[in-house]
C-alpha cells in the first residue's frame, strides 16, 4: 500500500522511543546550528563560538532579553498552532503569512472604527480579537473552498494569496489608512483602550502570551479530545479511508482551515495590539514561513509547538543581535531551520532502516 | 503605435523566460514522478549565485554556469532525500524552499554586506540574429533578444523531443506513470529519477539566474517574487507538455508586462496591479484544474519489490 505510506510519512516524521526522538532532535539541532552558524561566522572571520555566545546571551541573558524572546515566540507559536491543525488534516496551508496580515489589517480597521468611542478596554480588545480571527479565517476559507469543491492545489493558491494580502496591506499603509502625522509610512495608531497590557513592567512582554496559552489548550482539546479532531487526523492520515468510513471531508477540511487561518489572524492581532500599535511594512519577518517548520518540528502536536516556537524565537532574537554586531541577517535562521528539519528526516529514516536490518 | 505593440510583445517574450525555464525544469521532474516544491528556493539560489559570480568575475557566462552547477547539486540533495531515502516530497520541497530563501540572502549578505547603493552588474545585451532579425515585426519581437531567450527557444523543442520522441523520454514518462512496469523492463528507475531531478533543478537555477543577469542587474531579497510557484502552476496549466507550457508562459508574462504598462497609464494604486500576476495564477488554476491530469506516480516514492 504505497499510497497509505505516503500519507503516514507526514505524521510519522519522528516516531519511536522518546529517547531516540530526543537524541535525534539534539543531533539535528546541533547540525543546524553548526552549519547555519559556522558558515557565516567563517566567512566574516569570527569564531563560531562567538556567534553562539551572542545568540545565547541576546536571547536568554536576563529577564528583559527573555521577555523579548517570548514576544517573538508569540506569533510563531500562534501561527505554528494553526499550521499544525491544517497540516494534520492533510491541508498544506502555506498561506499563514497572508492570514497573519489580514489579522493585523482587521486590528487596525476595528481600531479606526472604535477610536473616539471610549469603549472599556476588555470590550475593545475582545472586538479586535474576534475581528482578527474572522479575517484570518475568511482569508483561509478561500483556498479551502477551492480545494474541497474544485480540487485546486492549495499549496500554490495559498502562496499566491500571501502576495495579494501583503500588497493589500501595503496599499492601506501607503494609501487610505496612512497617518499623515508621522513621517514614515504607517497606519493610524490603535486607540489606547485597544492595546494589550504589558504583563511584566519594564519589558515588552504583553498579554498576547495568555492568548497563545489559551489557544494551545483549545487546539489541543479540539485535536486530541473531540470527534472533529479525530476526523481531522483521519483525513490527514488517509483521506480515502476517511471517506469510506463516512467522514464528511469538506466539513473537516473547511473547519480545520477556518481554525488555522483564525489562529494566524490572532497572531497578527497580537503583533499589532501588543507591540507595534500600528500597521507598517515588514511587520512580519516571515513568521508565516518560519512557523511552517516550527509546526513540522513539533510533529504537528499543539503541545510541542510552544517549545519549537521558543527555540526559533531565540534564534531570531540572536540573529537580530548578530545583525547589529556582525551583520548576519535573519535569513540565517531560515537556513538553520531547513537544515534541522532535513537532518531530523534523514536521521529518522536512516535509523529506522538500521533497526529493521 | 506599432512600436508600442512590438515593444510590448518583445517584453512579453523576454519576461516569460524565468518562469518558462523553471517550469521546464519542473516538468522534467514531474514527468519522472518527483514533485519539486523547492522550485522557488532553487531559483533564488540560482539568482544569488549567478549574481555574485558575475559581480566578482565580470563574466556573465561564468555566472550562469556556476548557478546551474550549484542548483544541480541542490537537485542531487533533493534526489537523495526523495528518491533514495523516500522522504515525503512535500516536506522536502518546502524545506528546500525555506533553505533557498535563507541561503540566497545569506550568501548575498556574507559576500556583499550592507551598502548604500545597490551593487550593479552589466546586464546581458540583446543580440540581433542576422537575417531573421531583419524580418519586419517578427524580427524585432523574436530575434532581437538576449542569449538566454534564445536558449529558452532551444530548450522548449529540445525537451519536448526528448520527452515525447525518444526512448529515454518514454522511460521517463513511464516512470512517472507506472515505475513498477519500467523496473520490470530492466530500466533503472532510481537512476532515471536522479537524472531528471538533477537536470530539473539545474534548469530552475538557470531560470533564477535570468533575473539578475538579464533583467534587473542586481540581487534583492526575494528577487523571484513567487515566480517559482507560478512555474509550478504553469506546469499544471501546460498539462505537463513543454509546448503548452511555452504558450502558457506567454500568458503569465503578458499579465506581468501589462501590469507595468497599466502602472504608467492608469491611476489604479500600483499595489493592486502588482497583485495581478498572483490573482491570474489562482484564476488559471481554478480554470484548468478539472482537466489537469498529473502523472499517476507523482510524489510517490518508488520502492523496489513492493507488492501493490
Amino acid at each position: 500500500m504505497p499510497e497509505l505510506k505516503r500519507y503516514i510519512s507526514l505524521i510519522e516524521l519522528v516516531k519511536g522511543t522518546t529517547f531516540r526522538s530526543i537524541l535525534l532532535y539534539l543531533i539535528s539541532v546541533g547540525l543546524g546550528l553548526i552549519i547555519g552558524g559556522a558558515l557565516p561566522a567563517l566567512a566574516i572571520n569570527i569564531s563560531p563560538m562567538e556567534v553562539y555566545q551572542t545568540i545565547f546571551y541576546a536571547s536568554l541573558g536576563n529577564m528583559l532579553r527573555i521577555s523579548e524572546t517570548l514576544v517573538k515566540t508569540i506569533p510563531l507559536w500562534l501561527i505554528g498552532l494553526g499550521i499544525a491543525v491544517a497540516f494534520s488534516s492533510g491541508f498544506w496551508n502555506i498561506g499563514a503569512e497572508g492570514q497573519f496580515y489580514w489579522g493585523a489589517i482587521a486590528a487596525i480597521g476595528i481600531g479606526i472604527i472604535i477610536s473616539g468611542m471610549n469603549l472599556p478596554p476588555p470590550i475593545a480588545i475582545l472586538l479586535i480579537l474576534i475581528a482578527g480571527f474572522l479575517a484570518g479565517a475568511l482569508w483561509a476559507l478561500i483556498p479551502a473552498v477551492l480545494k474541497v469543491y474544485l480540487g485546486v492545489n492549495e499549496i500554490i493558491v495559498t502562496v499566491m494569496m500571501n502576495f495579494i494580502a501583503i500588497y493589500f496591506a501595503e496599499y492601506l499603509i501607503l494609501g487610505p489608512w496612512r497617518d499623515p502625522a508621522v513621517p514614515e509610512p504607517m497606519t493610524y495608531a490603535l486607540p489606547l483602550e485597544a492595546r494589550l497590557p504589558k504583563i511584566l513592567p519594564g519589558t515588552p512582554l504583553h498579554a498576547g502570551i495568555f492568548i497563545a496559552i489559551i489557544a494551545t489548550l483549545v487546539a489541543y482539546v479540539i485535536l486530541e479530545k473531540t470527534p472533529l479532531g479525530f476526523e481531522i487526523k483521519c483525513v490527514g492520515n488517509n483521506p480515502k479511508a476517511a471517506l469510506w468510513s463516512g467522514i464528511n471531508l469538506s466539513k473537516v477540511v473547511i473547519s480545520s482551515m477556518l481554525l488555522s487561518g483564525g489562529l494566524a489572524g490572532l497572531a497578527g492581532v497580537c503583533e499589532i495590539t501588543g507591540i507595534h500599535y500600528r500597521l507598517l511594512r515588514g511587520v512580519s519577518p516571515g513568521y508565516g514561513f518560519l512557523a511552517i517548520i516550527v509546526a513540522l518540528l513539533a510533529k504537528l502536536s499543539p503541545l510541542g509547538v510552544p517549545a519549537s516556537a521558543f527555540f526559533f524565537a531565540m534564534l531570531l532574537v540572536g540573529a537580530d543581535a548578530l545583525q547589529r554586531t556582525v551583520k548576519i541577517p535573519v535569513s540565517a535562521v531560515y537556513v538553520i531551520q531547513a537544515v534541522i528539519l532535513l537532518s531530523v528526516i534523514v536521521l529518522e529514516i536512516v535509523l529506522r532502516r538500521g533497526l529493521k536490518r | 503605435m506599432n512600436d508600442i505593440i512590438i515593444n510590448f510583445l518583445k517584453l512579453v517574450i523576454m519576461r516569460s523566460c524565468p518562469i518558462l525555464t523553471a517550469a521546464l525544469g519542473e516538468v522534467i521532474n514531474e514527468r519522472a514522478g518527483v514533485l519539486n516544491l523547492g522550485c522557488e528556493g532553487i531559483m533564488l539560489i540560482g539568482a544569488a549565485v549567478s549574481f555574485l559570480t558575475t559581480y566578482f568575475t565580470n563574466n556573465i557566462l561564468l555566472g550562469i554556469i556556476v548557478a546551474v552547477i550549484v542548483c544541480a547539486f541542490i537537485g542531487l540533495l533533493h534526489a537523495i532525500l526523495t528518491v533514495t531515502l523516500k522522504a515525503n516530497q512535500l516536506i522536502i520541497g518546502l524545506s528546500i524552499w525555506i533553505m533557498g530563501i535563507g541561503l540566497s540572502s545569506l550568501l548575498y549578505r556574507v559576500f556583499i554586506g550592507i551598502r548604500q547603493a545597490l551593487p550593479k552588474i552589466p546586464i546581458l545585451e540583446d543580440t540581433k540574429i542576422p537575417l531573421l532579425g531583419n524580418i519586419p515585426v517578427i524580427g524585432p519581437i523574436l530575434f532581437s533578444q538576449n542569449a538566454l531567450v534564445y536558449l529558452a527557444y532551444i530548450l522548449v523543442p529540445l525537451i519536448y523531443i526528448i520527452l515525447f520522441k525518444t526512448s529515454v523520454g518514454l522511460n521517463i514518462r513511464a516512470t512517472g506513470e507506472n515505475p513498477e512496469a519500467v523496473d520490470v523492463l530492466g530500466v533503472n528507475v532510481f537512476r532515471l529519477r536522479y537524472l531528471c531531478v538533477i537536470c530539473g533543478a539545474a534548469l530552475m537555477g538557470l531560470g533564477g539566474s535570468y533575473l539578475p543577469l538579464a533583467e534587473i542587474g542586481t540581487f534583492t531579497e526575494g528577487i523571484t517574487g513567487g515566480r517559482g510557484w507560478i512555474a509550478l502552476a504553469l506546469v499544471i496549466f501546460g498539462r505537463w507538455n513543454p509546448i503548452i507550457i511555452f504558450l502558457g508562459s506567454l500568458l503569465f508574462s503578458g499579465v506581468e508586462v501589462l501590469q507595468y504598462y497599466l502602472q504608467i497609464t492608469t491611476n489604479v494604486p500600483y499595489q493592486f496591479l502588482l497583485m495581478l500576476p498572483y490573482a491570474t495564477t489562482i484564476a488559471v488554476l481554478v480554470y484548468v484544474y478539472r482537466r489537469a491530469e498529473a502523472p499517476a506516480a507523482l510524489a510517490k516514492p518508488y520502492e523496489r519489490g513492493e507488492r501493490i
